[in-house]
């Protein structure tokens, strides 16, 4: 297709990167593929330097590279109009899971294309923050008590449907991301410290109406020894894996733990054991300084929003991806009790990365689709 | 708006604080476990991953007396299973069932009925390369664990003194038996890493090496042995005998050359390790001995001066009444030297010999003899036979022991009791063991060296023309033995149709290195005598025996013999030699009663 000449001389050029070009965040990048270039080492060595397995990762590496570059060049403005239509489609396809879903490991949380199985819990992981977001983005501060209770109910909603998959753990999370919005809205001070004094004191209460097994994963938690077969089989064999470590770890390739195959779930859920194995101490303080690192580039980013819609998603998002990283470190390392949870970035597995890789393309988006604005 | 920006710059401090507090739980968490736990934990796991394994030992070797291997112990494989793991594993089934050759459903019914167990065994004592195959495979909860395994070179031959192990290796007859302890090595331990399937993933060090078990050197002449064997197998053979069993001592030491018992069994193959074949009969039947004990009771009269060798028994008519019993012989003998009497077999003769002893004398001598009495080589299954007090003997007793019955050994004791005619008076010690020295201090003088030697030669005549046994003659040596045939024993009396034949004999006379016992059980294709029966056994082991070691002719070949006779033809005209079966021995039958 031909342009004309003198149309073309007015388009508004301006001397930009390739990176800034493409709308990417180049210190958000440098993070997101440090860490995706630590997970290809961990995973080689947790899976034995399986070719299939290092093959599946790379190639979902690469897809989720795309993704997030795709997503990058999505201005917020049009987020934000999707927003409510890409929420009733979620909790459209939630119901749709419920009654028609695909099981899999013993909870009904896929819905099957055909070519691809889809998890729509993976997908609320992103739409709900963004619809309590659009919510508060165009009120007046501080929200009215009517918002705040349509924002909690739409938490409410979106966490019971996932939780009665059943999927306790990511029900627990997406709400949770989704109070990061509320709480960044403007929640009042008197409620946050209502709940959770509330929460402190109806512990004892709960405990008192909880069933016998719960109460045992409560005791297993707070004891893992107590247990050393069952519950505790896991926790034990992982505290063994990191501690084994010690200060300079065992080198790569040097986690017995995982190669002798006591750690469970050693590629995904319980990655971080062998990292800490193989890599000692010192390899968790990089690793962790590599995580805030990206918390930190995350949250600058929320901060230089340039609406409210953009930085309570901003942040929301940033924080969702802290708190799934320390749960998971403080699952495997017996500060918290077991959740099936995979470590950001870091471990084997689809889904999950996907989602994070989007998340950071919504970030860069959201960094790099500025109104000019005369200062 | 100012409001608005305070507010939540308050919010975003509050974020930032908990982040900094997280981040330093979790380090600290780290710090702790992987400083300060580290050695704990570290130890934990090396408890979980380090094994000590056991290192079968294997079990001596057993040789015979020239070195030759009778029992060995190779490296095998004991391939079992956790059924609890193979049971998650059921599309492996196949290949499994078809690398251990076994079928898929056996498999399966064995999975089935092993299914709340955490072991069954799939496969023992398999071939090393199987091992190597099933660790290709990888099959879960599928585990192989190193072992020995005996094998017996020379199989059936020796399979009853030597005896076998159990298929944990612990002996359980014969030499593996009575030597276990010290056959048996001593398990070693080494270190190793294992996954949490349980295979070894790595060896780390031997922590005690395996003791080998301590060898031991039999008195067993293989090849006499062999010899021994293969006599035995054909006169079952030619006889259609019920067993058969012979035991051949070195006349010198009293060290036991071979001992053979048939029916026999092949010790390697597990499955024939059953039934009546497992018999040592040597030591585990008892037999009532007949005529070959005639020359002790002739010899303990000379010794005793009751006779001497020119007493004339008269023993015409050919019976004779002893209370209410009549002994008879098997023709009328006439006037007999005691020399007559071993050729004959007179029961008649012997019977008056023993009646001019008194009950104690006779009974003395079988007990010096080691009637009734434990043999010392500690074999399993092994019994003394049995032979009454003399306070209990009356004149019937005194003589049908005469001529052997009315008690019973052991065909062991027998050939150890001819040992005396060998040694000069003397019984020396048995011995399984190959011994050192060739004089043992222990024997024990029954009778004097001259008596001995006199009825040594007594017994010569047995195997010449016109004796019971001239069957077991060898040419070029000068052969002494005793025949016997006696009716088998039933409750409460004796089969009339059913023999065991017998011979005893030692070779040669002028030197003697063997002393053989034969027994033959039952022999029913209507030759019974011990003479015709057991004679050409000792005939035939004899001649290889003396062959195998040299031994020095100390008679006239077939050849010489010839010459000679031709010399004396020549010089007066003689009949020729009777056949051989009229001089052979017709019966020591004991008189039937009742």
């Amino acid at each position: 297709m031909k342009i004309p000449l003198h149309q073309k001389q007015h388009v508004y050029r301006p001397n930009k990167s390739w990176i800034a070009r493409l709308h990417l965040d180049p210190w958000l990048l440098l993070g997101v593929i440090a860490l995706l270039a630590v997970s290809t080492i961990v995973v080689y060595s947790a899976s034995d330097g399986n070719p299939h397995i290092i093959q599946n990762h790379l190639i979902r590496i690469t897809l989720a590279l795309i993704l997030m570059i795709i997503f990058a060049q999505i201005p917020p403005h049009f987020m934000s109009m999707v927003t409510p239509w890409l929420f009733f489609i979620g909790i459209l396809m939630l119901v749709t899971v419920l009654l028609f879903g695909h099981i899999g490991k013993g909870a009904q949380r896929w819905l099957d294309f055909g070519v691809i199985k889809f998890q729509p819990s993976e997908l609320m992981k992103l739409v709900l923050p963004m619809m309590v977001a659009w919510l508060y983005a165009y009120e007046t501060f501080p929200p009215s008590t009517k918002k705040l209770l349509q924002g909690g109910g739409m938490i409410a909603l979106t966490a019971g449907l996932i939780v009665v998959e059943p999927d306790l753990g990511t029900s627990l999370l997406i709400a949770m991301s989704g109070l990061f919005v509320i709480y960044f809205a403007g929640l009042p001070w008197k409620i946050i410290l209502g709940t959770i004094a509330t929460t402190i004191l109806s512990a004892p209460i709960a405990w008192h109406f909880m069933y016998d097994y719960q109460k045992q994963r409560v005791l297993t938690f707070l004891n893992p020894e107590s247990d050393p077969l069952g519950k505790g089989y896991h926790i034990i064999q992982s505290k063994i894996a990191i501690g084994s470590g010690g200060l300079e770890g065992k080198g790569f390739m040097g986690s017995t733990q995982a190669h002798l195959d006591f750690l469970p779930e050693s590629t995904t859920d319980f990655i971080f054991s062998v990292y800490a194995e193989e890599f000692g101490l010192i390899g968790v303080g990089l690793l962790l300084l590599l995580y805030t690192f990206v918390i930190g580039r995350g949250l600058y980013i929320a901060s230089r929003a340039q609406d409210n819609f953009t930085r309570l998603v901003a942040a929301s998002l940033t924080m969702t991806l802290f708190v799934y990283i320390f749960v998971n470190i403080g699952m495997v390392s017996g500060l918290l009790p077991v959740v099936g949870l995979p470590l950001p970035l870091i471990s084997y597995g689809g889904s999950a990365m996907v989602t994070l890789m989007i998340s950071f393309g919504i970030l860069m988006s959201i960094h790099t689709h500025k109104k000019m604005l005369a200062k | 708006m100012k409001m608005l920006l305070k507010n939540l710059v308050g919010r975003d401090s509050l974020v930032l604080l908990v982040i900094v507090a997280v981040v330093m739980a979790v380090l600290g968490r780290a710090y702790y476990v992987q400083i300060h736990e580290h050695d704990f934990l570290n130890s934990e796991g090396n408890k979980r991953q380090i094994r000590m394994m056991k290192i079968p030992a294997p079990r001596g070797e057993i040789f015979d007396r020239n070195g030759d291997l009778l029992a060995l112990s190779t490296a095998v494989l004991d391939i079992w299973a956790d059924p609890k793991i193979l049971s998650q594993h059921l599309d492996k089934l196949p290949i499994l069932a078809k690398a251990l050759n076994i079928s898929l459903e056996d498999l399966k019914l064995k999975l089935k009925a092993y299914q709340h167990k955490r072991f069954m065994y799939l496969k023992r004592q398999a071939l090393p390369d199987l091992g190597a195959k099933l660790s290709r495979l990888d099959i879960p909860g599928v585990y192989i664990e190193d072992r020995f395994k005996r094998y017996y070179p020379s199989g059936s031959v020796t399979a009853h003194v030597v005896g076998y192990t159990n298929i944990d290796d612990q002996g359980i007859d014969g030499i593996e038996f009575t030597y276990n302890d010290w056959l048996q090595g001593v398990p070693g331990q080494e270190q190793v890493i294992k996954d949490r399937a349980g295979h070894i993933v790595k060896f780390v060090k031997d922590v005690k090496a395996a003791k080998a078990g301590h060898p031991i050197v039999l008195s067993i002449d293989k090849d006499i042995q062999y010899f021994t064997f293969r006599a035995l197998k054909k006169a079952m053979i030619i006889h259609q005998a019920q067993s058969a069993s012979a035991v051949v001592l070195d006349a010198k030491t009293g060290e036991v050359l071979a001992m053979v018992s048939l029916l026999a069994y092949n010790p390697n193959d597990r499955s024939q390790l059953k039934g009546r074949a497992l018999r040592n009969r040597v030591i585990t039947d008892v037999i009532e001995p007949g005529s070959t004990v005639k020359p002790f009771v002739i010899a303990k009269a000379l010794d005793l001066g009751l006779i001497d060798e020119k007493t004339q028994i008269q023993t015409a008519p050919g019976y004779f009444k002893v209370e209410d019993r009549v002994i008879s012989d098997t023709r009328n003998h006439g006037l007999l030297t005691p020399a007559g009497i071993i050729k004959h077999s007179s029961n008649i003769g012997v019977s008056k010999i023993a009646l001019k002893m008194t009950p104690e004398q006779e009974w003395s001598l079988y007990h010096q003899l080691g009637f009734g009495q434990d043999s010392g080589l500690f074999l399993p299954g092994e019994v003394p036979g049995h032979l009454k007090t003399y306070q209990a003997w009356g004149k019937v007793d005194q003589t049908s022991a005469s001529y052997g019955y009315g008690f019973n050994i052991t065909l062991l004791q027998l050939a150890h009791a001819y040992l005396l005619f060998a040694n000069h008076g003397e019984i020396l010690p048995l011995s399984l063991l190959k011994k050192s020295d060739e004089h043992p201090e222990e024997a024990k003088q029954v009778v004097s060296p001259q008596v001995a030697d006199k009825v040594l030669r007594m017994m010569e005549a047995v195997t010449e023309k016109g004796g019971t046994a001239p069957k077991a003659a060898i040419e070029g040596y000068r052969v002494a033995g005793k025949t016997g045939t006696v009716h088998k024993t039933k409750v409460g009396g004796y089969e009339k149709n059913e023999y065991r034949s017998l011979f005893a004999g030692i070779a040669p006379v002028s030197n003697p290195r063997f002393v053989m016992a034969v027994v033959v059980n039952q022999p029913s294709r209507g030759i019974y005598y011990g003479g015709l029966v057991a004679a050409p056994i000792f005939k035939e082991v004899m001649q290889e025996a003396l062959r195998l070691r040299h031994v020095p002719f100390d008679a006239m070949t077939k050849q010489q013999e010839i010459q000679a006779r031709q010399q004396a033809l020549a010089a007066e005209k003689m009949t020729p030699a009777q056949s051989e079966m009229d001089s052979v021995e017709k019966t020591d039958q004991r008189e039937t009663e009742e």
